[in-house]
């Protein structure tokens, strides 16, 4: 028993090694627009010295399907950078919509710790008065 | 060329007296942002001398984690959870503990978070999973969130 238990912690110590990384900017934007839509303009960066993929997500599940990411999954080279649209959509009139983007590695589920970088975004539709 | 030449003088005689007039602006954009990069993962390889902790200390690795940003910001460390267990350690709870430049935070099992004053700050995270009934067999995964914005 104590030979078994101390194998499997020497398995652990070899297992536990992945950890997600990533990087965006800005963290936080606010816009007006006199349409049901509004896009905001995101930068994803990979730390990594090697290429990975990454994905970006509204934080809110139930806000989802009043957010598009174009793209919302991708992959990335050593260093490099790329813009994300991250679109509000269903705006009411005169609403202001507050939500949050959040960008992480891919496949990051199994590692230790999960790295995330998040973006503050709000909406507001401003109609133009009737002539 | 000569004639490209002479140009060349006449402009620079006569800008020199307009820009003593003009206004000399400088600008830029500070565009916040942040990264978070891992350079170390972390693992559980020290069992606690009464057997109820099996943590990253001494034996195991903390995880090392480094925050750049370009303004100050929030960084938010999720409730650990415990992903992996053999299914005796039904009653184990996961916590964990960090230093950073802007403090230390002692083990919890619930979420935390600070603010980040510098534009990087280097984070030492440790994790441990107890088990009041004894440390089981079996492989133990750990995990937490950090958050940056």
């Amino acid at each position: 028993m104590r030979i078994g238990l101390a194998l499997s912690f020497a398995a652990m110590a070899l297992l536990a090694a992945p950890a997600g990384a990533v990087g965006m900017g800005p963290l936080s934007k606010s816009g007006l627009t006199d349409g049901p839509a509004k896009a905001f303009y995101l930068t994803v960066s990979n730390p990594y010295d090697r290429p990975e993929s990454f994905r970006v997500f509204a934080e809110d599940p139930g806000l989802a399907e009043r957010v598009a990411l174009r793209p919302a999954e991708f992959r990335l080279g050593a260093g490099k950078s790329r813009t994300v649209l991250a679109i509000a959509t269903g705006l009411a009139a005169e609403e202001t919509f507050k939500f949050r983007v959040c960008a992480r590695k891919f496949d990051d589920e199994k590692d230790l710790v999960r790295a995330k970088v998040c973006s503050t975004l709000s909406a507001r539709r401003v109609d133009r008065a009737p002539r | 060329m000569l004639k490209c030449f002479t140009f060349a003088t006449v402009a620079f005689v006569i800008l020199p007296s307009q820009a003593m007039a003009a206004e000399v602006t400088f600008s830029g954009l500070v565009d916040e942002s942040c990264t978070v990069s891992i350079s170390t993962g972390g693992s559980l390889n020290t069992l606690s001398q009464d057997g109820t902790e099996y943590s990253s200390e001494n034996l195991g690795t903390a995880t090392v984690l480094l925050v750049s940003t370009s303004l100050s910001t929030t960084v938010q460390v999720s409730a650990p959870t415990i992903d992996q267990a053999p299914a005796s350690a039904w009653d184990a709870t996961a916590q964990i503990r960090y230093s950073s430049d802007a403090g230390t935070q002692p083990y919890t099992d619930g979420g935390t978070s600070f603010s980040l004053g510098l534009l990087t700050d280097t984070l030492l995270i440790d994790a441990k999973v107890v088990d009041s009934t004894g440390i089981g067999e079996g492989e133990y995964l750990v995990s937490t969130d950090v958050t940056c914005g």
